[in-house]
């Protein structure tokens, strides 16, 4: 059957809580990539240009689909840059084909509560960065800095010269994970039961600056590339109700996600909500956005059906396979899965398929494809 | 009637709690009798927990306060250690390093007066093996978060098994799901930390009547 609309046009209704020609769909899929060509995980995240050639060959080995998530692999750098957590990597902590796997260990103290508040975000960056990636000097960082952006380009514009879009690129953390990282889970729980304002006022100091650099990497690639990214990647975790209970979210994570987002829109941009974990308690609160300009793309650990009941017609929804679906699962049952994702989320629109998260390293290439085929049978909106 | 010191644990008042805790010990009573209230409270924040009123973070705090009045209690003469009610060895399997979950449950455990060694994270299963022998423990507990946990939870499983233990295997974390449970071979799968509580009480502490 013949696409009635382009990609973009596609993601872009589905992003209105319209109705496109068909769901949209834009896994998440990076190390699975490598492990399915063979290439060590160490060799994928240490060489960009290799690693986005082998998402391009998955990406056409599996039939394509609407954009590639992100057409930079991420690496060590890239992390540093959003998550302020020590991060053992393959080749170097870890074997050379393992997963990296970020350390719980805090690398803020309370006193750097006191250091966002009087000199903003960037200088908190300043003082993390050597404390998470110890092996690298500080006077370092505006080389690689310009060596990722640089990376960033071209890989967008490699992929616009095939017509391939990256739905998304620049990220950040909103500032109640960002210092629940930096803090450690724990003390940044003990934080909030014993220094409550103090937290308050130093994620209420370093949000300018988190806007700041969401917007301003977005414009950098916007004017670097025709495009751009489609979205900005907010990624949150430690706020869902996974962890917190809707009281506390209301007062020190919501007001923060809010003003970024709304910061975003105003300058022309669509915030993606990349939410792991349970939010199914806080989705009300997404009604506080303005309607049809923001994506959720849930993990698994949200009811997405509920997410669809709460939030249909004015907010899009993306995800959510399951990562243990993708891996343990059978194509048969993938393929149910899907089915019932395009028919109740995809209802009426506002629905982009997706992995839940990311698509596991050791997910199996046959519920990959099931997953593929089934968004591309079931997707369609033309009965 | 929960005592006072038990509603103040409940209540995560960490600084009554341990005024509390002083003054018990002040008053000249038992470190045993003072620790059991502590528990008590616990077994009200894992009901509050259940209900839906608590959420993880105030179970973090709980676990915080209840290992600070427990070592303040453990350090007074006499101390406040008496048996268990059971033994449970607990760890992040093989290739994973994350700790938050199972972190919880080993304090949700102790609380609940289980004696419960914690083995850490990225264990080999030989490990595993080598501390249920020693210790005697009638549950073991498999957490991780990523996929890639799923093989070394099965083959820690068939090790205990293969070495001719009987215990009670559970396993927890992120993705774990009933049919991870079936293919790792576990005896449960615990979705929280009180699961993982009353899996044990069902194991141990009420056996079911042959």
């Amino acid at each position: 059957m013949m696409d009635e609309m382009t990609p973009r046009e596609r993601i872009e209704a589905a992003i209105r809580c319209e109705k496109p020609d068909r769901v949209p769909m834009v896994p998440m899929m990076d190390f699975f990539c490598a492990r399915q060509k063979g290439v060590t995980l160490e060799k994928f995240i240490n060489d960009n240009d290799l690693g986005r050639e082998l998402m391009l060959q998955i990406f056409d080995g599996y039939g394509g689909w609407d954009a590639l998530f992100q057409s930079t692999t991420l690496n060590e750098f890239a992390f540093a840059l959003t998550l302020p957590m020590r991060l053992k990597v393959p080749g170097r902590e870890l074997p050379e084909d393992a997963v990296w796997q970020f350390e719980e260990i805090p690398v803020l103290d309370i006193e750097d509560y006191d250091v966002a508040v009087a000199q903003g975000y960037q200088a908190l960056c300043a003082r993390i960065f050597p404390r998470i990636r110890p092996h690298w000097q500080p006077q370092q960082f505006p080389e690689l800095l310009n060596q990722w952006l640089g990376q960033a380009v071209k890989d967008t514009l490699i992929c616009e010269a095939r017509g391939l879009h990256s739905f998304t690129g620049v990220a950040i953390s909103p500032p109640f994970d960002f210092f629940s990282m930096g803090r450690s889970l724990k003390e940044f729980t003990f934080d909030l039961y014993r220094r409550p304002e103090k937290v308050l006022a130093a994620m209420d100091a370093i949000t300018p600056g988190l806007i700041e650099t969401a917007i301003g990497g977005q414009m950098g690639m916007r004017q670097a590339t025709q495009y751009g990214y489609m979205t900005n990647f907010i990624g949150a975790t430690r706020e869902a109700a996974t962890f917190i209970s809707p009281k506390v979210f209301e007062k020190y994570a919501w007001p923060f996600i809010k003003r970024i987002a709304l910061a975003l829109l105003d300058a022309g941009i669509t915030p993606l909500f990349h939410f792991d974990s349970n939010w199914g308690p806080m989705l009300e609160f997404f009604k506080d956005l303005p309607k049809g300009k923001c994506v959720l793309e849930l993990d698994g650990a949200t009811d997405i059906f509920k997410a669809k009941a709460v939030l249909a017609g004015h907010m899009c929804l993306m995800g959510d396979v399951p990562a243990s679906l993708l891996t343990l699962g059978t194509p048969e049952d993938v393929c149910n899965y899907v089915r019932k994702l395009c028919e109740v989320v995809g209802d009426g629109g506002g629905y982009i398929l997706s992995t839940g998260c990311d698509t596991p390293v050791d997910a199996k290439p046959e519920n990959v494809r099931a997953m593929l085929d089934a968004g591309r049978e079931h997707g369609s909106y033309r009965h | 009637m929960a005592t006072q010191l038990a509603t103040a644990m409940a209540d995560l008042d960490e600084s009554k709690v341990q005024e509390l805790v002083q003054a018990g010990l002040a008053q000249g009573l038992s470190p045993a009798a003072l620790l059991d209230d502590c528990r008590s409270g616990m077994t009200l924040i894992g009901q509050r927990f259940e209900s839906g009123e608590y959420f993880l973070s105030d179970l973090i705090m709980a676990g915080e306060i209840f290992k600070t009045a427990a070592a303040t209690l453990a350090a007074t003469a006499g101390g406040a250690s008496g048996p268990g009610k059971g033994r449970v060895v607990l760890g992040t399997v093989k290739g994973d390093i994350h700790d938050i979950g199972k972190d919880i449950v080993v304090t949700m455990l102790r609380g609940a007066g289980y004696e419960v060694e914690d083995l850490g994270v990225d264990v080999p299963l030989a490990k595993f093996v080598e501390r249920v022998q020693a210790t005697g423990a009638q549950v073991v507990g498999l957490s991780g978060l990523l996929t890639i946990s799923f093989d070394p939870m099965k083959e820690t499983v068939a090790a205990l098994k293969a070495a001719g233990l009987a215990t009670k295997v559970m396993i927890g974390g992120g993705p774990i799901t009933e049919s991870v449970r079936a293919y790792v071979g576990a005896d449960a799968l615990g979705r929280d930390a009180q699961e993982a509580v009353a899996l044990c009480n069902g194991w141990i502490t009420a056996p079911e009547v042959a």
